[in-house]
């Protein structure tokens, strides 16, 4: 904890921007980002299904103002759904270095959490090996239920995070 | 000289009121908080709900924010002059179109008199230059076939949309975007000239790029089109663009053809209840074409070059002649 502190007490240092203006940009940014997640999906998996569903009538993930999105450089997030490969998970690190900051990531379904059913392969690999998770959403496949869950957890994420003034992973 | 900048003057209200920064971020607001609600009902889903106390009205104002605030990219292949320059035009070229139109006999905030349609027509002209600007730049290969769609596209459309603005400018015996309406006090155009009425509005949906046309941005085939390369604000300018665009063209054909600013008179304020039915006119159009994305599918390229060629153009012509006779017979 003592890292965030400090570049919170930096940006003072140099910038003398007042502390009450700075809680206010602070409060107005972690607000924005938190409704306006845009992700992007990486679906390889059968969790496809379940995760298309989330954006669908009966559970309709925009509630929350996630709004799925074709392209990586105007997404917030991306969704990795499904069987990773250590091919694939090169992939993932390639779309990762295309968004701008602030980025997220989403590992959902049992394989990219952990290896899943898939526990002995040598070749599927668990995703935070290769890009830092943010937000692991298990289940083989998760109901819809439990990536909304996700995402609201990711929503408080990002909101605490702009608290503290760094990324926590 | 600067008689214009004092505070109850008619040019600074028209600048900052109507039709102005204020209509242009207001329709921008609604059109995209309108869209968003409106396709979720379509859906039978709810839309953005939690942000705004339960009406997602707030929706826009997260998105535009998270937008200022998130990390611009400028890849190293690009144009960099041409990349940073084109999202801040392409959102302003389209909103100098909108001071030709007139909200009133007395408020129009660029009166040039008989110049004023073929003005619009030349500004709007210019807009589609900065899609293809912005692709060539991107120096990607999605956003330079978006960009060859967009003047593929624009070019097909503009033809049939100036020949019907022809056939209005014979019916009024002017270019006078004032006079066309004043002619339009017992009888709409939309009347005489129901062919053209028609043409227009399929040429306002493919100029604004709305869904039947939405080919340069076609999400499944290119990534986001010219925009695929635009991160952070610079995007949020380009979405910016499409309704700026949108508002322009629409209120162009509710000027020539729904009778522009004319309806009743309420509460005995001519001026205000003028520009009351302007904008009433607009959203009733702006509804219909954003209803229109829940009903079709996207065309294909060249279905949309067909249409454009093969039955517009000709259309078109087609009401201009008849235009013509009619006028020559004396009955418009």
């Amino acid at each position: 904890m003592t890292e965030e502190t400090t570049i919170k007490e930096r940006i003072f240092e140099k910038y003398h921007v007042p502390m009450p203006i700075y809680n206010l940009v602070e409060y107005v940014a972690g607000w924005a980002r938190k409704y306006s997640i845009w992700p992007t999906h990486l679906v390889t998996g059968c969790c496809g299904p379940e995760f298309m569903q989330t954006s669908g009538a009966e559970y309709d993930m925009e509630r929350l103002g996630v709004l799925p999105f074709a392209s990586v450089r105007q997404c917030d997030c991306i969704m990795v759904v499904g069987v990773t490969s250590r091919k694939m998970a090169l992939r993932v690190k390639y779309l990762y270095e295309q968004m701008g900051e602030p980025k997220y990531v989403v590992a959902v379904g049992a394989c990219p959490v952990g290896k899943g059913p898939f526990y002995d392969s040598y070749t599927v690999v668990p995703i935070d090996e290769y890009v830092p998770v943010d937000v692991y959403i298990p289940g083989c496949p998760p109901r819809p239920e439990a990536i909304i869950h996700g995402m609201m957890k990711l929503q408080e994420k990002i909101k605490n995070e702009v608290k503290l003034g760094a990324r926590t992973a | 000289m600067w008689t214009f900048l004092s505070i109850n003057s008619k040019p600074l209200l028209q600048i900052t009121l109507i039709p102005g920064l204020a209509f242009i971020l207001v329709f921008a607001i609604f059109a995209v908080w309108f869209e968003r609600k409106f396709l979720a009902r379509a859906m039978l889903r709810v839309g953005p709900y939690y942000c705004g106390k339960r009406s997602g009205l707030l929706q826009v104002f997260a998105d535009f924010l998270k937008l200022f605030l998130k990390e611009i990219i400028i890849p190293d292949d690009v144009n960099k002059w041409f990349f940073s320059a084109m999202p801040v035009l392409a959102s302003t070229i389209p909103a100098l179109a909108l001071i030709l139109i007139p909200c009133d006999k007395n408020w129009v905030l660029w009166d040039i008199g008989s110049l004023s349609l073929p003005m619009f027509f030349a500004i709007a002209g210019l807009a589609p230059l900065i899609p293809i600007f912005a692709g060539w730049a991107s120096n990607n290969k999605y956003s330079f076939i978006g960009a060859w769609r967009v003047a593929y596209m624009y070019i097909s459309a503009e033809i049939p949309l100036v020949l019907c603005g022809a056939a209005i400018a014979i019916m009024a015996g002017s270019f006078d975007l004032v006079k066309i309406v004043e002619m339009q006090k017992n009888m709409w155009f939309a009347l005489p000239q129901f062919i053209g009425f028609i043409i227009f509005f399929i040429g306002v949906i493919i100029e604004a790029e709305r869904t039947p046309f939405d080919i340069p941005v076609a999400e499944v085939e290119l990534v986001f089109g010219w925009r695929t390369e635009f991160s952070g604000i610079f995007f949020g300018f380009t979405m910016m663009a499409e309704y700026v665009m949108f508002q322009a063209w629409t209120l162009l054909f509710i000027t020539l053809y729904l009778g522009g600013y004319n309806g009743p008179v309420l509460f005995g304020n001519v001026i205000a209840s003028h520009i009351f039915w302007l904008i009433a006119k607009m959203l009733a159009v702006v509804v219909f074409i954003i209803l229109l994305r829940c009903v079709f599918p996207r065309l294909k390229m060249n279905q949309m070059l067909n249409l454009g060629w093969k039955y517009l153009t000709p259309l078109a012509l087609l009401n201009l002649v008849f235009v013509l006779a009619m006028k020559v017979m004396g009955v418009a």
